[in-house]
């Protein structure tokens, strides 16, 4: 709700922050953890998403696959699933959400670590 | 761990705004007990804040910080970000 020219106007925080000038600030975080695989990349990515759709089903989360990469719809949380560089039978698994997503981010991160153990 | 929330449960969004002040947020990781801090000024307003004790880097730019952590061993290293963010927090403005 906002003030201008003595009226009261409604509207969306992203839209009243750039009208006032207020300099928003994000928050993001990165996580990536290890997991001992030695299989083909493309088989633990399929792991990684399978866990995924199983952990999220009954959320009403939608996990989409665009080459490789998995998001979760409406919300900032990407993950992605690459070769270790150093040692053939490890791949990391990134996590990666904004802090408005942080219990969605931080639940998947969980998911992963449990993976890895 | 963490329950998962129905996406209907969600909260709303909290804003920040502001610049982080990166010499109060050392000094608050250094009350916490991370001490370690290394912090690279890059430019006007942008610096990387390196954590090694945590394999953690953070990088801070006008209008966003971003943190990235890397888990050996998982466990113990997430409530660690959690304690990093909680403080991250305590330093920006929000509404």
């Amino acid at each position: 709700l906002v003030m201008q020219d003595n009226q009261l106007r409604l509207m969306g925080a992203e839209e009243a922050c750039e009208d006032l000038g207020i300099p928003r600030h994000t928050i993001r975080f990165t996580s990536t953890t290890n997991l001992s695989d030695a299989g083909p990349l493309e088989a633990t990515q399929k792991r990684v998403e399978d866990l995924m759709r199983r952990s999220l089903s009954s959320m009403e989360y939608e996990v989409q696959v665009v080459e490789g990469e998995i998001s979760i719809a409406n919300s900032s949380v990407l993950m992605k699933v690459e070769q270790n560089e150093d040692d053939d039978g490890i791949k990391d698994i990134m996590v990666s959400w904004a802090n408005q997503d942080e219990a969605l981010g931080s639940t998947l991160l969980n998911l992963v670590q449990n993976m890895a153990q | 761990s963490t329950p998962l929330i129905p996406i209907k449960s969600r909260k709303p969004a909290e804003y920040l705004y502001g610049k982080l002040n990166v010499k109060e947020f050392v000094q608050k990781l250094s009350a916490i007990g991370i001490q370690d801090a290394r912090v690279e000024e890059l430019s006007k307003g942008c610096s990387i804040i390196n954590l090694e004790s945590e394999d953690t880097l953070i990088q801070v730019e006008e209008s966003q910080t971003h943190i990235l952590s890397h888990d050996e061993t998982a466990k113990d290293k997430d409530l660690n970000r959690q304690r990093i963010r909680d403080l991250l927090l305590g330093c920006l403005n929000k509404f």
